[in-house]
């Protein structure tokens, strides 16, 4: 029971390796298969253990923090850690048939170690109690992904890669050189020791720089308003299937990072008060909600459609952390979880309905309504969660956004966000109106298999039932922003 | 290459002491400065300018990509195995206390163990990154 915590981190550690020796396809795909839904049971399990006993350290060689690097499993991290592998696993299954007919066949076992290699990463920035080890596995999910997204069959796919490259490698350098700030100021690299010994009445000028970096590094990674264009970019030219998979990973470990950073490490000087970089934040974020749902109304095509209201939506998530109250912190949590679910759904579908378009335009919906009536009800759920109708889980989440800025000082905030749900129901009315009341019956569309439609109908199911039975979501998220904002026992 | 006399002589002159020197380096990692990356680094150039003054195809005959590939995998297992064992013999991932005699022993033959993983990666990564720079100019020609 107590080796959890590394368990979840090495197994795909060490499926990745094997699985370049074999070199075969079908034996790839068979066990990152394995291996996803082992780790997803594996965490499930460490997630109750978690709950039930509160967090859990574990001591790589059991050398004793701060020397040693440490892991650290607490209900935030869980709660992260489920999303992501479910995610994970979900893609795994629901992307099979588009990896075949998308990625080049010499290629493919390469992809899912790649893809295995993304999800390590991405566990371990979630699960490390060393702020080094942080910026290492962020580097392994950052390269890892360089590569999945190089494999769209788009001739700018390797420039949308080469571009995505850069920019992470800026985002990463300011995270080092912020890391590497801490280490000089403080001499310790564990997170929970740095947190003790960063105190109020000692900062200097050169840890107000290194919050700076932080605030970049993170701010590209979460694509944070102005340092939102690679986003976009990317999620046009990556293959269709990765776009699905990091829609509800790649960004969210921003928010993450952003949430460890300045609310656990930095928990004593809370910097985002003490700079006013919360009001800074606040307006930004809501620039971005504001302009980039504008900018998804105008789109055409469909993914990017989807990409810039993952911005808007992204855009709430960072809004309610600046508001830092926990009801705020509570909502951008619970508005992660329903957002990944419900974006990874929309863009699956758009994934498995066209392998072999590159844009998928929104009059190739045309008439699928009648053609598929039971995969685009699953769809047109989905597309109420996002514009936030009851009885959906996007509800919930814009229910608690919209309290948390009304119990806030700045609750005349709440009229945008109302006006910019309202701006949502364009786009994806748009869409609706394409599925359900066309005379013209797009014939092109690719046939779903039965797996990857019952992955649309459980998202689809999931966004209902975290619609009624908040307890997962809610009463996890309340946890955790409660123990941030009066819990000091960490 | 071949009209090259002294540079052939002079890279067979220098080659063994490159790889010795790696060598040193890996095994010395535990004493002094050192380590699998630094030597596994070492160890690769040696090798890439074996290529560089003799040709890359008498550099496959030696090492062709895939058995590059194989051996880069084996290392990160073999790292992975090892903080296995330390599981498998009831303490963390990655303790090396109990893997030998006494607990000195054990951290000993753990760091060389994976650190023998990390240089035997590092080497054919670095080879590898070699290759392929080869294969991309190729292509274009």
């Amino acid at each position: 029971m107590n080796q959890l915590p590394v368990l979840v981190l090495v197994l795909p550690l060490l499926v990745a390796p094997i699985l370049l020796l074999f070199r075969d396809n079908r034996y790839a795909y068979n066990m990152s298969l394995g291996v996803s839904f082992l780790n997803l049971l594996l965490i499930i399990s460490l997630f109750q253990h978690v709950y039930e006993n509160g967090n859990m350290l574990y001591e790589l060689g059991s050398w004793e923090a701060p020397i040693g690097i440490r892991l650290n499993a607490d209900l935030l991290s869980c709660y992260f850690l489920l999303l992501m592998n479910f995610m994970s696993l979900i893609c795994l299954i629901a992307g099979h048939k588009n990896v075949k007919s998308q990625i080049e066949d010499d290629n493919i076992y390469l992809f899912y170690i790649a893809w295995l290699l993304c999800n390590v990463g991405f566990s371990g920035i979630i699960l490390t109690n060393d702020i080094f080890n942080l910026f290492v596995f962020l580097e392994i999910s950052s390269l890892a992904s360089y590569f999945l997204i190089s494999q769209g069959n788009y001739k700018a796919s390797s420039l949308a890669a080469i571009q995505y490259l850069f920019i992470g490698s800026i985002g990463a350098v300011f995270i080092l050189f912020a890391i590497g700030i801490l280490y000089a100021n403080t001499g310790t690299l564990n997170m929970s020791d740095l947190s003790n010994k960063i105190i109020n009445n000692n900062i200097s000028l050169s840890m107000s720089l290194s919050i700076a970096m932080f605030l970049i590094g993170v701010g590209i990674k979460t694509a944070l308003f102005p340092l939102h264009g690679w986003l976009v970019r990317t999620y046009t030219y990556a293959p269709s299937i990765i776009v699905s998979y990091f829609s509800g990973t790649s960004t969210k470990i921003g928010v993450y990072i952003l949430l460890r950073i300045f609310l656990d490490v930095f928990h004593s000087i809370n910097p985002l008060e003490h700079y006013e970089l919360a009001q800074l934040i606040l307006f930004l974020s809501l620039i971005g909600v504001l302009l980039s749902t504008l900018y998804a109304v105008k789109q055409i095509e469909v993914k990017k459609m989807l990409a810039y209201s993952s911005v808007a939506q992204l855009s709430y998530i960072i809004l309610a952390i600046a508001l830092l109250t926990p009801e705020g912190l509570t909502a951008s949590l619970v508005h992660v979880f329903n957002h990944s679910i419900i974006k990874t759904g929309l863009f699956l579908v758009v994934t498995i309905l066209f392998i072999n378009n590159k844009d998928v335009s929104i009059d190739d919906f045309s008439g699928l309504g009648s053609k598929y009536p039971l995969l685009m009800s699953a769809f047109l759920l989905l597309l109420l969660g996002l514009i936030g109708l009851p009885l959906t889980s996007g509800f919930i989440s814009k229910w608690y956004l919209v309290s948390a800025i009304l119990q806030s000082d700045y609750w005349y905030i709440s009229v945008v966000v109302l006006i910019t749900s309202f701006m949502t129901l364009f786009y994806v009315w748009l869409l609706i109106e394409k599925i359900y009341f066309s005379v013209s019956v797009n014939h092109d569309s690719s046939i779903p298999t039965i797996s990857q439609s019952l992955c649309i109908y459980l998202l689809a199911a999931i966004t209902i039932y975290l619609g009624i039975e908040t307890s997962l979501t809610f009463g996890i998220s309340d946890q955790i922003s409660t123990n941030f904002f009066y819990n000091t026992n960490k | 290459m071949k009209h090259h006399i002294i540079l052939r002589i002079v890279t067979k002159l220098l080659i063994p002491l490159i790889l010795l020197f790696g060598l040193y380096v890996q095994f010395h990692g535990d004493f002094s400065a050192g380590g699998g990356f630094q030597a596994g680094v070492i160890f690769a150039a040696g090798f890439i300018l074996y290529n560089i003054v003799f040709g890359l195809d008498n550099g496959r005959s030696i090492l062709s990509s895939n058995t590059a590939k194989s051996l880069m995998a084996i290392g990160v297992i073999l790292y992975i195995v090892v903080g296995f064992l330390g599981i498998l013999l009831g303490g963390n991932f990655l303790e090396y206390n109990d893997l030998s005699s006494t607990p000195i022993r054990g951290q000993l033959l753990g760091v060389f163990l994976v650190e023998l993983g990390v240089g035997l990666t590092v080497s054919n990564v670095m080879v590898l990154v070699f290759y392929s720079f080869n294969d991309i100019s190729m292509e274009k020609q």
